[in-house]
């Protein structure tokens, strides 16, 4: 049965509007409204159903975005220096739609370890970047990690995983079936001396909290799940949110800007409607969700006369430290059929270099997986990388290969560079009029000796696993369409280093708050998003704190 | 899959999952269906959307090169040309430029009096080869579009009776069961 949800006009003033409904955003939503506060939420793409993912598409899925950001109408440019003149390119990847990013993304889901929250302290200063500890530590979000397992709905085994960091609880559902490329993981692993493990999974192996369990049709990465196994927002906190009647989801509503009074308190937000009109809704307060990306973005294009760089940016930070964390892939065939196209993307991982042996004088680390993750147009498209033929004979057997081909990624930090950001293109704009944004990116020379580092132990682990042949896909410094979007608005102690406070309160702005990718201080191991609900879930308890307090 | 299946796997989701998961089902059906029917209607006597005959030809020459059939279909078997055409009539138009000049250059290739379609595979190699070296951006072009008239599903007009997706042992189904491959074949399991 539909809920009835709210529709508030914009002149209600609502206690919050929560620009954004993903990863992080629909976790607001769930928690603000749960606690008998109203609240708006604003997202700029559609609001989708289980069975709008059907049918299974990769050539509208991949090539079409039809759940993607669009660079082209929204102007995105790219360059790699701030020397460089930017150029329309396509740096940045993610879903728009209510429930964002965890509606399309693989469902891997690593909490990060005590160390990832101290890297300045173990590392030291480390030139051209601005390492920085966390003003929490894993102790103090173990809990809100431990919510996500079981009310968003992990899978996976505690205790398999020997580095496994502290967990005041074991996993709401066991570990999903081992798939043939997880068993290749484990003979490699066995072989080199290190330990592969259940990977944990934002997919449901059980039926859990009304939901079906994961079918293994194996349109995972990309795609939405028709069986809603898949544990996105979408699925799991929105709904919650509707039923309290006080949460109104207006989708197809794009922020274009967060408006302030003589004060310098937020007093709502400007937005397009699904028709292109300009609407003012008014709020108490006001969360921004919109991604490492969008955040930054939106906060940038909301300067006025009162915040001329842009709010909640006295410290100039906004925007800056953007990491992609790194992401290396080999590929192999094998003798047999793996048939990876079947069942979720990973089941197994390896992080056995979460922390680089100090010999290789490397700051950082990270970890791997052995999956499969190209329905047939993508394999057609890119499977075997630069290693298969264009066309003829040779593409036609390299085609051949795609029931038995495997893939080794790595997955690893990347540092907080200050020049790598954020910020507005002078001259290009969006279909809607607003400047679009403009990525600066190029990676630090450490990060790409550990990605060389990460890509050559990709090929020991295929080799170990007894591939025929392999192939690498180059290290690409600053890739385009880059999944992790993270940094851009740090959070920390002081307001002249960072931008939100340990409360996500922007230190500029009584009555701001921002919460998602954008507010980790470092990147992890990559793969941010279960670090990103684990916040939005500590961060709402003190919003609602806040909005008790102030009445 | 079968009513069997469908009871086994109702029984092993339980209770509301289950109900949930059945609505789930008709729509599964419903596409499944529905892309039958897209395979079905083709027809030999086709009348294209946007491109001429001749074009046609010439590009669905080029396709069978950039996957050419043996034992398995290939790309002129998926039907790519149709996907093209489609394509260029209506979700990709962008397309259009790239396929209506590498079809003339393909052609004018060819020499005078001669169309590429008609050329041997061995000379129409020869020209792929000249034509991807010198206009490396139409050739790349037209060459992802093949591909995708190959493998994307059959409602965007290629890919007929699944041929692509038979080229790389791929199979859809919107449900499966363990095992998967040859590796967790339970007598394989712990094989070094
Ligand atoms: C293909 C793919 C696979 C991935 N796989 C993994 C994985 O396995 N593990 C992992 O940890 N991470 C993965 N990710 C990354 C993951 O999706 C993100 O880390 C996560 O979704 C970020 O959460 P967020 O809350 O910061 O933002 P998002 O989830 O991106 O949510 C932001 C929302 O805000 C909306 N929005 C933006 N701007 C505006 C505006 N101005 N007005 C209104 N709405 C706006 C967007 O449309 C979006 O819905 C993957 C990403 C991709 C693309």
């Amino acid at each position: 049965m539909q809920p009835r949800t709210p529709r508030y006009r914009p002149t209600d003033v609502v206690d919050f509007i929560v620009v954004g409904s993903g990863a992080a955003g629909g976790i607001v939503a769930r928690e603000l409204s749960r606690a008998g506060l109203r609240v708006v939420v604003l997202e700029q793409g559609p609001y989708r159903r289980a069975s709008d993912f059907l049918p299974h598409d990769d050539y509208n899925v991949f090539i079409r975005n039809a759940l993607t950001n669009d660079s082209a109408q929204q102007g995105t440019t790219f360059r790699s220096t701030e020397q460089d003149e930017a150029k329309p390119g396509n740096p940045v990847w993610y879903a728009r739609g209510v429930g964002g990013g965890s509606v399309h993304f693989t469902g891997n889901f690593w909490r990060l370890h005590p160390e990832d929250f101290r890297e300045r302290t173990l590392n030291g200063d480390v030139p051209g970047a601005a390492l920085a500890d966390w003003p929490i530590t894993y102790d103090d979000l173990e809990p809100y990690y431990t919510r996500v397992d079981w009310e968003i709905g992990v899978s996976g085994q505690a205790g398999a995983d020997p580095r496994e960091p502290r967990r005041s609880r074991p996993y709401p559902m066991p570990p999903l079936p081992v798939k043939p490329e997880g068993l290749l993981m484990e003979k490699a692993a066995r072989k080199m001396g290190w330990t592969a493990f259940p990977a944990p999974m934002a997919i449901a192996s059980q039926p859990f909290r009304g939901r079906a369990p994961c079918q293994a049709c194996g349109y995972c990465l990309g795609f939405g799940c028709e069986f809603d196994a898949k544990s996105s927002t979408l699925v799991a906190m929105i709904p919650d949110a509707e039923r309290t009647g006080r949460c109104e989801i207006r989708s197809e509503s794009y922020v274009r800007k967060v408006e302030t009074d003589a004060r310098g308190r937020v007093t709502g937000v400007i937005y397009f409607d699904r028709e292109r009109r300009e609407v003012f809704q008014r709020a108490r307060a006001v969360v921004v969700c919109a991604n490492g990306a969008e955040t930054p973005r939106l906060l940038l294009n909301s300067a006025s006369a009162r915040f001329p760089q842009g709010l909640a940016n006295s410290s100039g930070l906004v925007g800056r430290h953007l990491m992609y964390n790194g992401n290396v892939v080999a590929g192999g065939v094998f003798e047999h059929e793996t048939n990876g196209y079947k069942g979720p993307v990973v089941t197994r991982v390896v992080q056995d270099p979460y922390v680089l042996d100090p010999k290789l004088g490397l700051v950082g680390g990270g970890g791997f997986d052995f999956r499969f993750d190209s329905p047939p147009l993508l394999y057609a498209i890119r499977g075997q990388g630069t290693a298969m033929p264009q066309w003829g004979a040779g593409f036609k057997r390299a085609l051949r290969d795609f029931p038995k081909t495997v893939y080794a990624y790595g997955h690893t930090t990347s540092l907080p560079v200050p020049t790598n950001s954020v910020s507005l293109d002078p001259t290009h704009k969006d279909a809607w009029g607003v400047p679009s944004m403009r990525i600066t990116y190029r990676e630090h020379p450490n990060d790409m000796k550990v990605y060389r580092w990460f890509l050559d132990r990709c090929g020991d682990l295929l080799d170990a696993a007894g591939a025929l042949r392999r192939w690498e896909d180059p290290i690409n410094d600053a890739p385009q369409g880059s999944p992790h979007l993270l940094g851009t608005c740090r959070m920390g102690n002081d307001p002249a280093t960072s931008v939100v406070n340990a409360g996500h309160r922007a230190h500029d702005v009584p009555n701001l708050f921002i919460v998602d990718g954008s507010s980790m201080v470092t990147g992890g191991r990559g793969q941010p998003t279960m670090t990103i609900m684990a916040l939005a879930f500590r961060a709402s308890e003190g919003m609602v704190r806040w909005a008790k307090r102030a009445g | 899959m079968t009513v069997v299946d469908r009871r086994d796997f109702l029984r092993a989701a339980g209770g509301s999952a289950a109900a949930l998961w059945l609505t789930h089902w008709t729509a599964v059906e419903a596409a499944a269906q529905q892309a039958a029917r897209l395979a079905a209607s083709g027809t030999r006597a086709h009348t294209w959307d946007a491109l001429t005959a001749e074009q046609a030809a010439a590009i669905d020459a080029f396709a069978a090169r950039i996957i050419p059939t043996d034992d398995l279909p290939g790309a002129r078997e998926a039907g790519a040309v149709y996907f093209i055409d489609k394509a260029v009539a209506s979700f990709a138009q962008e397309l259009r430029a790239p396929v209506t000049s590498l079809a003339a250059a393909l052609d004018r290739a060819a020499g005078p009096g001669r169309v590429f379609a008609a050329l041997a595979p061995e000379a129409q190699d020869t020209i792929l080869q000249r034509v991807e070296k010198d206009s490396p951006d139409l050739f790349g072009a037209v060459r992802f579009a093949v591909i995708c008239g190959t493998f994307a599903n059959s409602g965007w007009g290629g890919n007929r009776d699944e041929a692509g997706w038979r080229i790389l042992g791929f199979e859809h189904r919107p449900v499966w069961t363990k095992p998967y491959g040859w590796y967790d074949l339970p007598e394989n399991l712990g094989r070094e």
